[in-house]
């Protein structure tokens, strides 16, 4: 499937803003079943300086800053992508888990060696007993990982409520388990969180994912929105995503931007304003498919 | 109290421990006699009368540690025992080897980690050392140069076991805590104990200083032959502020706080009076979590946005850098060794203290199987108390440790317990075997490392609580060290007695500025205070009824006009009660809770002198510690009588014209000296009009009373006698307090003087024009001149001055113009209120 995307956030500053400074994660990232083929990033105002890099867990991130007095700012991404749907096995037929945790505790082998980072506890995710807890209802023993964790992805999409009034980025764990509601970021959080209380691996996925409009009705400008989901490490099949916000693996529809330990690494844009007043954020996303759906 | 002839005398070591200073026959070390002697030969109580010179120092100094880092806490002064701590000559090339080998091994192992971690890949360290360690920052990896020769200071505690062994206790690399108090403590110790200092040959410190001044501006990427370093601190809340100003000063670096600092094109610029100048190397005090509050979320109000950015682009040099507090971890300890002999070919010469990390299954199941045998601590600074001992906590907390370390042992190290070497230390006036840990310092370049050859000793009762927290709130010594050669005399000291010079047009911090400008500020309204409160307590407390005095009304009016005194308390009433009079007057004096009372005013005197303590020489910053000491002693004992009170005036008088005296002695006449004079004339003036308009404008009963008490508080008594004689007259008196400019304490001289102030400061491009404080000062000055003193003294028919209010009115509101515009122009050009922005996702299907 292929896709342009195209991300447009904007600030709106009641006074001039006299400087400010960014840092976007924004670039789709080419992985296991996508490949980015074209991407551009417009600034308005001009940023006066605009640097590009690749940060530790290889996803794209730009540094910019505005200079001079301005009363919005607006940053706009088009990328072009190539998706495919998650090819693997069977999930009744991956290792039991427990194997996985003791492969990942010696770390023997390089991937297992990259994967480890993943299992400790990060800023945003903590591992904590009461969510080993949780999490055991769908790892009984023996059972094989995958499996384990689809049937945890479902638990947590029936369980959990999405509510985008009931938490903030500053909720913790523990909270969102205790009310059970929350937006993808928190399920994904705490489903990450799940994982690692167990000994598995588990990063966050930041990305898009198409809507569908309702039959009969057009799709709507803007309505997409950035999404965010996890994978889980599966030794021989490697990292494998899964959207606990609309319990699936995520397929051609979803598109990955940036993974890391939780949301602090991949953040989509973060900024400190000097001045300006109040201000009003605006995002629009949208993601246009270019070509049909391309059976098989 | 046991009494003896010799100090040392009553010393007895512990037995089966060893001691730093006698051999367990008892006899001194041959590297203590000298010290031994000497002090015993002095007496105990001649030796006992340089401790309370110690202390007085270190108060004089404001020798402070907050050791909680509170706002709220008092900050604690800083102790020294008078026992210096002794290493050989031939233990310190040990020491010294060992101490270099470590500097070498933790730059290797950070051009390793922030790289490629081929330690990590290739199984020499476990991964949780870096992966699961919070001090390993990501964001500052793939930034080559900071690795590669940028300066780094470390500090390491080592200690000695009961038997003799060095060992190391733990280490800070994100900023070093300690360099600054070493060096103060030298400088206390070298001047009280001066004869047995200079008997002994010990290593100077000053030129490891030197050599890190040399290495900071070594590292500056641009500008080598002059590179502007400042150093940043956290500011006065952080608890070793201290030694933030201390070192500051005597390495001649600007301090700055973060809002001082701004970024633009990705160099880290400096906001001064002259505009923005381009700092080449931040040396930083803030801790690696707070530098980059964009980059790492941590506290905004400490660090610097987008520093990291700027150091990846290569437009400054941050030192330490950023992201060394990775091998701060004692998980660390176990692996050293193996890569040691890895990196750098060579065996590690001193050892850790030894520990278990849990994160290794063997050494897991060994600790949990004798856990009496151990000390339980988080390793990579998590929440939670600090350390755990089994002996010392409930069934219920341990096994709830127990728990926390299977669910992620990686966190856990367990210390082995282990005894302390002890060193003699004054203890309650005798020489008592204390536990020793000492701190030094070690500062790593491109091209050679360097040990400071002395350091910071800390000595307490427990072995355990010591080595557990660095003995962050034990009593501190010198460290000597002796040499086997004559020892070079160097020193920077001198560069403390006088106050920074001014290098550039205009690089004086705008917030330093400010605060000069209110220093002035409130050290002038401190002094119109006492000033007024001790012409009241010399009449009050003379023989004379103070109903028969005509000045006391004149006064009290003064200061009720001014809102020191309640005017409900004291004015208008037929029959004042003494008693109520005096308790009024006291309680504006000494209650803190009142806003304008003298104590109140003394402590924004004190606060403000402490955020530019490293501009202020030692000796202004002795008199603004002899101010807070004078007030501190009179809250003691709860609000002294009215005689005590003018002597307690008088003495304020005294250290208040001391700092003035400095001020204008010893202060370079730079932009600093030009805001802080600017403050006092503002006050000034504006004090000069208040208490013109209370004694001459409303009409009295008893004129020449009131000019006396005028001519008294405005200290032109004196000049006005020499002058006219007796004959109290308003015209002259005005003339003197007014129109005089020669006289120091007429309103012409401080608007003078305000007038030449603002005319050198810097202006950029502005100078065609004259900006509007220039304008302001002139425009009073000019009217000053202009006025007819003579017209302006005759009274009106209801007997009132309405003509001198009117002028008077006039020129304070010239003044408050001049004082907004000064803070418009000059203090508050770049906003600092900052918003911090993030993106977060919402998909849902």
């Amino acid at each position: 499937m292929k896709y342009k995307v195209i991300h447009k956030t904007s600030y709106e500053y009641s006074e001039p803003a006299a400087l400010s400074q960014n840092e976007l994660c924004l670039f789709p990232r080419d992985a296991q079943r996508q490949v980015c083929e074209s991407k551009r990033l417009t600034i308005r105002p001009k940023p006066t300086v605009l640097e590009s890099r690749l940060d530790f867990f290889g996803n794209h991130v730009h540094n910019f800053m505005v200079q001079q007095p301005h009363q919005t700012l607006a940053v706009i991404t088009e990328s072009v992508i190539q998706t495919a749907d998650w090819e693997g096995p069977d999930p009744a037929s991956t290792a039991p888990w427990e194997s996985i945790r003791e492969r990942l505790a010696s770390h023997e082998n390089p991937e297992d060696l990259a994967a480890c980072q993943f299992v400790y506890p990060s800023d945003f995710v903590s591992p904590s007993k009461a969510l080993a807890a949780y999490a055991k209802e769908s790892f009984t023993p023996g059972r094989p990982a995958l499996e384990a964790a689809l049937d945890l992805t479902a638990r947590i999409f029936t369980e959990f409520k999405y509510d985008k009034d009931a938490t903030n980025i500053g909720t913790p764990l523990q909270e969102v388990l205790k009310i059970k509601k929350g937006v993808c970021q928190d399920f994904a959080h705490l489903q990450i969180g799940c994982l690692r209380s167990l000994g598995l691996a588990a990063r966050y996925v930041s990305g898009y994912l198409e809507t569908i409009p309702p039959p009969g009705k057009q799709k709507l400008t803007g309505a997409d929105a950035s999404h965010a989901w996890l994978a889980v490490h599966i030794p021989e099949l490697g990292w494998v995503d899964l959207d606990p916000t609309n319990n699936m693996i995520p397929g051609r529809r979803h598109i990955t931007v940036a993974w890391g330990r939780d949301y602090g690494d991949v953040t989509p844009a973060k900024g400190v304003v000097w001045g300006g007043g109040a201000h009003n954020l605006i995002v629009g996303v949208d993601v246009i498919p270019l070509e049909n759906e391309n059976p098989g | 109290m046991e009494s003896f002839e010799r100090i040392f005398a009553g010393y007895t070591p512990l037995t089966s421990c060893y001691c730093e200073a006698f051999e367990p026959t008892g006899q001194p070390r041959q590297h203590w006699i000298k010290l031994v002697n000497m002090i015993d030969a002095m007496g105990p109580e001649k030796f006992f009368k340089r401790l309370g010179q110690v202390e007085r120092m270190l108060v004089e100094h404001g020798a402070t540690y907050n050791l909680f880092d509170d706002p709220q806490e008092l900050d604690r002064p800083w102790e020294l025992d008078l026992i210096p701590l002794i290493i050989s000559a031939r233990e310190w090339l040990f020491i010294k080897a060992g101490l270099e080998q470590r500097a070498r091994l933790h730059c290797a192992i950070y051009k390793d980690l922030y790289s490629n971690q081929s330690l990590v890949n290739e199984g020499l360290i476990p991964p949780e050392l870096v992966y699961a360690n919070p001090g390993f920052l990501r964001v500052c990896t793939g930034m080559e140069s900071s690795w590669s020769g940028a300066p780094i200071v470390f500090s390491m505690d080592l200690f000695r076991t009961a038997q003799g062994e060095w060992r190391v206790a733990g280490r800070r690399a994100q900023t070093p805590i300690g360099p600054g108090y070493a060096l103060e403590n030298r400088v206390i110790m070298s001047q009280v104990l001066s004869r047995i200092f200079h008997q002994n040959r010990i290593k100077r410190l000053a030129p490891f200083f030197i050599k890190l001044d040399e290495s900071l501006k070594e590292a500056a990427l641009f500008n080598k032959d002059d590179p502007s370093i400042v150093t940043l601190t956290p500011g006065p809340s952080s608890k070793t502020y201290f030694e933030h100003a201390y070192l500051s000063r005597y390495l001649g670096y600007p301090m700055v706080e973060s809002g001082d600092l701004t970024i633009r094109d990705n160099k880290v610029y400096m906001k001064t009076l002259g505009g923005l100048e381009q700092v080449d190397v931040l040396f930083r005090w803030t801790d690696d979590r707070d530098s980059d509050p964009l980059a790492l979320r941590g506290d905004p109000a400490l660090g610097v946005s987008g520093l990291i950015h700027a150091v990846r682009t290569g437009a400054l040099v941050v030192v330490n850098p950023i992201g060394a507090g990775v091998t701060e971890s004692p998980a660390f300890a176990g692996y050293l060794p193996g890569l040691c002999r890895h990196l750098l070919g060579e065996d590690l010469l001193l050892r850790d203290a030894s520990s278990l990390w849990c994160g290794d299954p063997m050494s897991l199941e060994q600790a949990l199987a004798a856990p009496e045998n151990y000390i339980f601590a988080h390793c990579f600074g998590g929440s939670g108390p600090s350390a755990i001992d089994k002996m010392d906590v409930k069934k219920s907390d341990w096994d709830a440790l127990v728990e926390k370390i299977h669910t992620s042992p990686y966190q856990y190290i367990a210390y082995e317990k282990t005894g302390v070497s002890t060193a003699p230390t004054l203890d309650n006036g005798n020489v008592a075997p204390w536990r020793a840990l000492s701190r030094f310092f070690v500062s790593a370049d491109r091209d050679s490392i360097k040990v400071m050859p002395g350091g910071l000793g800390r000595v307490g009762s427990d072995s355990l609580s010591l080595l557990l927290t660095g003995g962050e709130d034990a009593l501190s010594k010198d460290i000597w060290v002796i040499s086997d050669k004559p020892v070079e005399q160097v020193s920077l000291l001198d560069r403390m007695e006088k106050t920074l010079e001014i290098k550039r047009g205009g690089d004086l911090p705008s917030r330093i500025a400010d605060n000069l400008l209110w220093l002035g500020r409130y050290i002038e309204r401190a002094e119109n205070q006492v000033r007024l409160y001790r012409s009241m307590f010399k009449k009050l407390s003379s023989e004379t009824p103070y109903m028969e005095m005509p000045e006391i009304p004149v006064l009290l009016k003064m200061a009720a006009d001014r809102g020191f005194l309640s005017a409900d308390k004291v004015l208008g009433r037929e029959n004042l009660n003494l008693f109520e009079m005096q308790d009024e007057i006291l309680e504006a004096v000494f209650d803190p809770q009142r806003p304008a009372s003298l104590i109140a005013a003394l402590g924004h005197v004190h606060r403000t002198a402490k955020s530019v303590r490293d501009r202020l020489s030692l000796d202004s910053w002795r008199v603004v510690m002899r101010l807070e000491h004078t007030l501190k002693k009179s809250d003691a004992e709860q609000w002294l009588q009215v005689s005590e009170t003018f002597d307690l005036m008088t003495e304020l008088l005294i250290s208040l014209s001391a700092f003035s005296g400095l001020a204008m002695e010893s202060i370079t006449r730079g932009l600093g000296w030009r805001f802080m004079d600017m403050g006092r004339r503002i006050d000034r003036a504006d004090h000069i009009i208040g208490v013109i308009k209370s004694a001459l404008v409303e009409p009295v009963a008893d004129q020449k009373a009131s000019l006396e008490a005028l001519l008294e508080i405005l200290d032109s008594a004196m000049t006005y006698r020499s002058r006219y004689r007796t004959s109290l007259q308003v015209p002259p008196a005005l003339d003197l307090l007014i129109a005089d400019e020669v006289n120091p304490r007429s309103l012409a001289f401080q608007l003078a003087a305000l007038t030449e102030h603002v005319d050198s400061l810097p202006r950029g491009n502005e100078r065609k024009f004259s900006s509007p404080e220039e304008k302001a000062a002139l425009r009073s000055l000019t009217a000053v001149r202009l006025w007819d003193l003579n017209g302006l003294c005759e009274p009106d028919s209801s007997g009132r001055r309405n003509r001198l209010e009117e002028v008077l009115s006039s020129v304070e509101a010239g003044l408050n113009d001049f004082a907004m515009h000064v803070t418009q122009h000059y203090l508050s050009r770049i906003p600092t209120t900052q918003h911090f922005t993030s993106l977060y996702p919402e998909g849902k299907q």
